[in-house]
């Protein structure tokens, strides 16, 4: 049978789409999918391992090149997350 | 194995050492700064003065000697526009400038006194480039100062967790009636 697609619509069709695994969306999902529906969580950037990719937790203020605010480059290359008060030095390496 | 295989395999292996420096998706960037430093050694120097002008050491260390001109150059190439940039080399020249012209010497030569007055000129000067300067460099210094370890550690005393709860404390008789 040739692969035609057309369940194409219907694979990328969900109930519910959660945007961000945050502590808000990661439950909202939990209770969607637990209630049985379709559900599509976005997240954005790398996989974070528990204690292993928090490598700012211990960080001095002092310590930070910058004092924790945005180098241009890094804002140039990611002007909409830059805008958000939780995006600055200390965290910047969860993109 | 099959000697088409083989060859099959080597192509790919060729194909993904040539292609994957290409998926190199990290973001680091060398900073320019480190390779060329855009302040001339006179003008870090005068900055250093600047800054330890600002802050002067007195029982504490001044603002050059916790090296916030250092933190001050570093902001202004990393975090800010190449005007920024640009106004900080020239009001550094205007400074020299002024120093000579005013007291005939250069900016460290002169007394305390007479380089507040240079500074507050810069500060109060009817050009917008000196009043900038001045605003910039300050700033930049209060910041880098007042977030110096040694300031954090010794006059803030800067705690990662605040407010310790102590259960168990030893309670004063006198403190009691």
């Amino acid at each position: 049978m040739a692969n035609l697609a057309i369940d194409a619509v219907k694979g990328m069709t969900y109930d519910a789409i959660v945007i961000g695994s945050g502590i808000s969306g990661g439950w909202a999902a939990k209770e969607l999918t637990g209630h049985g529906l379709k559900t599509l969580v976005l997240e954005r950037g790398k996989d974070v391992k528990h204690i292993k990719d928090y490598p700012t937790t211990t960080t001095n203020p002092w310590e930070f090149e910058h004092r924790n605010q945005l180098t241009l480059d890094v804002k140039k290359d990611n002007p909409i997350i830059s805008k958000c008060y939780a995006f600055y030095e200390g965290t910047e390496h969860f993109l | 194995m099959n000697r088409r295989v083989v060859i099959r395999n080597m192509a790919l292996a060729v194909t993904g050492l040539v292609l994957l420096p290409g998926c190199d998706l990290s973001t680091k960037k060398a900073v320019a700064h480190e390779l060329q430093p855009y302040l001339s050694p006179s003008q870090e120097g005068l900055l250093a003065q600047v800054v330890d002008t600002i802050i002067p050491a007195t029982d504490t260390p001044g603002a050059k000697d916790l090296n916030v001109h250092l933190f001050v150059q570093k902001m202004v190439t990393d975090c800010y526009e190449k005007e920024a940039q640009e106004n900080l080399v020239n009001g550094l020249e205007a400074l020299k400038t002024k120093a000579k012209k005013a007291h005939g010497k250069a900016f460290d030569a002169c007394s305390t006194a007479e380089r507040i007055a240079l500074l507050r000129g810069m500060e109060q000067s009817g050009e917008a480039m000196e009043q900038e300067f001045y605003k910039l460099v300050k700033g930049l210094t209060v910041q880098g100062y007042m977030s110096s370890e040694y300031v954090m550690m010794n006059l803030t005393h800067y705690e990662a967790v605040p407010g310790h709860y102590y259960g168990c404390v030893p309670v004063n008789s006198k403190t009691l009636s």
